[in-house]
């Protein structure tokens, strides 16, 4: 089902990845239209897509994104009491689709979800926190 | 667009927000130029206004389809922004403490309060 690219995980993180990718899919269903992996220096760790060629558009968009929200860094300090990047999520109302990124220290995860019968409650709080455990344990084995 | 109102519809949703809401801003895209506010600065909405514009472009650029309604960055000291875009052009930003706020209530009834306010202003005249 999934369409996949490259991957840089050592085995033990990428099985662990690819369960909850699983998970992820076993909940979202025909909503999960793919996600990646992107870690600190802007390289692509994992990429899946449902459709083959979304695998580019998908990882070039989140970088893109990354690279222009980085520009924030200590310039959002006086307005909001805090720093715009680095965010914890965003998430974007799409015309047919969600498209969700979450970061960590040294890893961001974007989730590109269909909008049909998909609430957003459910990837707030059903889908993120699965995430965010993804790369708590990313993070732990890293150091 | 009738400010007046816009004003009034921000004051509305001040008290509906309660202690949760830090800041809200109605402005025009692109000139960044605040119609409504409350409690906020223009670094804040300058930053917004470009924010949403860099999004914009990204995603017309990656091919994907174009912003609908919103979006939402939640920040690592817990709060949270909305902003509800307007294909008029203007843009409605609000901030708000994640831990005051009930977050089915701001999706579910805050966001679709404002996009009317917004277009009851937007459609009376001043």
């Amino acid at each position: 089902m999934f369409s996949s690219n490259k991957s840089i995980l050592p085995p033990v993180e990428r099985t662990h990845y690819y369960i909850v990718l699983k998970e992820l899919k076993d909940v979202l269903e025909l909503n999960y239209l793919g996600s990646v992996l992107i870690d600190n220096k802007f390289r692509i760790v994992e990429s899946h897509t449902v459709k083959k060629n979304n695998n580019e558009e998908l990882s070039e968009s989140v970088v893109a994104v990354l690279k222009r929200f980085k520009k924030f860094k200590g310039k959002s300090r006086i307005p909001l009491g805090g720093d715009l990047f680095p965010f914890k999520r965003l998430v974007l109302s799409l015309k047919d689709s969600y498209l969700t990124l979450l970061l960590s220290d040294h890893y961001a995860f974007a989730l590109y979800l269909g909008k049909e019968n998909l609430n957003i409650g459910t990837i707030l709080n059903i889908i993120c926190p699965k995430i965010d455990d993804l790369l708590l344990y990313l993070e732990k084995v890293k150091k | 667009m009738n400010v007046e109102k816009l004003q009034k519809s921000v004051e509305k949703l001040k008290k509906e927000l309660g202690p949760a809401l830090i800041a809200m801003d109605v402005w025009k895209s692109g000139v960044g130029t605040s119609l409504a506010s409350y409690n906020t600065n223009p670094e804040g909405t300058a930053l917004f206004d470009q924010a949403t514009n860099y999004l914009e472009r990204i995603l017309e650029t990656a091919g994907f389809p174009e912003l609908e309604n919103y979006y939402l960055v939640e920040l690592k000291n817990n709060k949270l922004i909305i902003i509800i875009v307007f294909p008029e052009g203007f843009q409605w930003g609000i901030l708000v403490d994640k831990n005051k706020i009930n977050m089915g209530l701001l999706l579910g009834i805050t966001i679709p309060k404002a996009r009317k306010y917004f277009y009851d202003a937007y459609h009376s005249k001043e």
